[in-house]
């Protein structure tokens, strides 16, 4: 049967979407899914990058959970990303009501607070190497203007991974507070005047309509925080190396020191592919969750 | 003393002056409307009796009890919003529910209170939905249940209506009369709507920029404008006004510079003219424009005077050129502050008075 004019300008048409994201799709299928496929199929050998690969199974993964140094990894990674991100959303939370009205002051305080976001990570390291300097380093001269002990910080292995997280929540605060505060300013005001004429006391207010009204943002954040903290790399390589005594390193700066420092590129690639199960699972929890039980107007 | 009564309320909003000296006395149990043109403080007004706005001076009174210090909640108010302001975050029944559990009133009454306003708003099967999965008549449903559980001895409603589409408008309106003669609840009611306002008011304040303009019933409004605002502002289409000036067909019975009005459905299409003893203006005209609405026509008459607009019951003009005729007891003047005055009739006989004691 001939086709007519019209009929193959629509075939034309549905074939030109197709054709747009091509590009794009080659370019991530080169850059992301390629080495996610590779990096799953190294996980099943032993490599050194300089002898033939030999294929092991699942022994990587076997020595992993027997490994304690893994298992000091995941703890840090833990402590680090549920304090980093508990800390970031609350004082974030709590800056952003702060800030609530929009006066001057407080208009000069949000860009204050924003702009630790804007200095690239790898110098907001350096600068809290030298803050958190035992011997020479502010932090300590301004502990001891008032009376207080010098702190090892960063040398201190049970203070070491602490004063990480504290840079990280210095450094994500200005992110979150601003995107609190436009969520708290996106809160039609006459929802509030409906509370008044019910009678809800402040504190049912702040829980029934504020907090619930900025879930589903909290709830973005919460996400990208914990994401973001457990690729915590930088910060890592640069303020300690993971020391001392391995007491701040997570599991991405383990996987570079395992492949790249130990050259243990298969057992390196099964820490990988982990940490991949566990983003995927924490992604996939966030959109069943917002689906289930979150408000979204 | 009870009811609601208003005492010299001034608002301004930095250098805007949006209430001037508002003085109402509202009838316990009145469906009162505040009517206006958009933007003349009809909300503000209706904001500052319920006390989520604070008057710059003047007092408010509820059942004879000054409320200038009392909160909006312990006012014994209740108020639908414009928008409805439904929480989102909460189903139709936490919705009802929020302000009964905030005066801890205990389980088993609210759920009694609660099931009693489902019913009666006909909500039963939506209770468990969030606002956002409801039409625009279900919310505003839900809004007037919010209302009604708390059993408030006023009602403020802010254009409620005005999210509808026009055929449940009317069928809201009607429900709306129903409700005030069961709850026997006093009831303000703000809306931009004249046909609102005539259809459910037995009381209506017309404001314009700020101040009444007048209070009354809408009938008296209707039949009696305390000036060309009101005149105008009621009865669609609206009345027809004319200033007084030269070669003006009347001009020797009425000073220059008042003016005259009279209304579209007391214009009569003649085909002689007969002399009656009731006085009349008589004009010709010429059709420029017909609107025909089935019961009711809409014609457009260019006259000596200017254009007339007419309107008909029931008959229907085909030809284009007409002779006019308005009775002089329908014909209302206003003097130069636009003011009423009399009806033309009355107006004649008194400057007849006048004309003699002179
Ligand atoms: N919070 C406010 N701040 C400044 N101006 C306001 C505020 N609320 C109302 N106005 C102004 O007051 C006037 C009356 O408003 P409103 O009472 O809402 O009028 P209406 O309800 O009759 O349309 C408008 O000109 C409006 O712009
Ligand atoms: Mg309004």
């Amino acid at each position: 049967m001939k086709k007519t004019n019209s009929e193959l300008k629509i075939e034309k048409q549905t074939a030109a979407p197709y054709l747009f994201i091509l590009v794009p799709f080659i370019l991530m299928a080169v850059f992301y899914l390629y080495p996610i496929f590779y990096m799953v199929y190294l996980s099943f050998f032993k490599w050194n990058m300089m002898k033939p690969k030999k294929f092991i199974g699942l022994h990587n993964y076997i020595q992993i959970f027997h490994d304690p140094d893994v298992w000091q990894i995941g703890r840090n990674t833990c402590y680090y990303m549920i304090f980093t991100v508990a800390f970031s959303l609350i004082l974030s939370l709590l800056l952003a009501l702060y800030l609530k009205e929009n006066t001057r002051t407080n208009r000069f305080i949000q860009s204050c607070i924003f702009s630790p976001y804007i200095i690239p990570l790898v110098s907001v390291a350096f600068i809290w190497t030298w803050i958190m300097d035992s011997d020479f380093g502010l932090l300590n001269y301004l502990l001891s203007c008032i009376g207080l002990k010098p702190v090892k910080w960063l040398n201190d292995p049970d203070m070491a991974l602490t004063s990480l997280v504290i840079v990280s929540v210095w450094k994500n605060i200005g992110y979150n507070t601003i995107i609190i505060s436009s969520a708290l300013a996106g809160i039609p005001k006459y929802l509030y005047e409906a509370a008044e004429l019910d009678e809800a006391n402040p504190v049912t207010v702040f829980f029934k309509i504020t907090i619930k009204m900025i879930s589903p943002t909290m709830f973005f954040l919460l996400l990208v925080n914990i994401i973001s903290a457990f690729k915590a790399f930088e910060i890592v390589q640069i303020m300690t190396l993971g020391g001392p005594q391995n007491s701040t390193n997570t599991i991405v700066y383990a996987i570079y020191q395992y492949g790249f420092k130990f050259y243990k590129i298969g057992f390196a690639s099964a820490l990988g592919v982990i940490l991949l199960i566990v983003i995927s699972i924490l992604t996939y929890l966030y959109f069943k969750l917002l689906k289930s039980n979150i408000h979204y107007q | 003393m009870s009811g609601i009564e208003l005492k010299s309320i001034n608002k301004n909003f930095g250098d805007k002056t949006v209430l001037k000296d508002i003085s109402l006395n509202i009838k316990e149990k009145s469906f009162t409307v505040l009517l206006g043109p958009s933007g003349c403080g009809k909300s503000t007004l209706l904001r500052i009796i319920s006390g989520l706005e604070h008057q710059d001076s003047g007092s408010v009174f509820i059942n004879g009890k000054c409320v200038d210090n009392a909160k909006p909640g312990k006012r014994k108010i209740a108020m639908v919003f414009q928008n409805y302001a439904l929480y989102p975050t909460m189903s139709v029944r936490e919705n009802i529910e929020f302000g009964l559990k905030n005066k801890k009133i205990p389980k088993e009454k609210r759920n009694t209170l609660i099931e009693e306003i489902m019913t009666t708003v006909g909500l039963q099967e939506h209770q468990h939905k969030k606002p956002q999965y409801l039409s625009g008549g279900e919310r505003q449903r839900v809004a007037l249940a919010r209302a009604m559980v708390k059993e408030p001895d006023v009602f403020l409603m802010d254009e409620p209506l005005s999210n509808l589409d026009a055929k449940l408008r009317n069928q809201m309106r009607r429900e709306l009369i129903e409700l005030h003669k069961k709850t026997k609840a006093t009831f303000i009611y703000v809306t931009h709507d004249q046909l609102e306002a005539m259809s459910m008011g037995t009381d209506v304040a017309l404001l314009n920029a700020g101040t009444v303009q007048q209070f009354d019933t809408p009938l008296n409004i209707y039949q009696d404008p305390a000036n060309i605002f009101t005149a105008k502002f009621l009865g669609n289409p609206s009345m027809n006004i004319f200033k007084v000036a030269d070669n003006f067909p009347l001009k020797e019975l009425i000073q220059e510079g008042e003016f005259i009005g009279f209304r579209p459905e007391k214009v009569k299409i003649i085909e002689i003219e007969k002399s009656e003893k009731e006085k009349s203006l008589y004009l010709n005209g010429e059709i420029i424009i017909r609107e025909m609405l089935g019961s009711e026509s809409i014609y457009d008459i260019e006259t000596e005077m200017g254009i007339i607009r007419v309107k008909l019951q029931e008959e229907n003009i085909f030809k284009d050129k007409v002779k006019l005729k308005i009775k002089y007891k329908n014909i209302v003047v206003f003097d130069k502050e636009k003011n009423h005055i009399n009806t033309l009739d009355a107006y004649i006989n008194s400057e007849g008075k006048n004309h003699e004691k002179n």
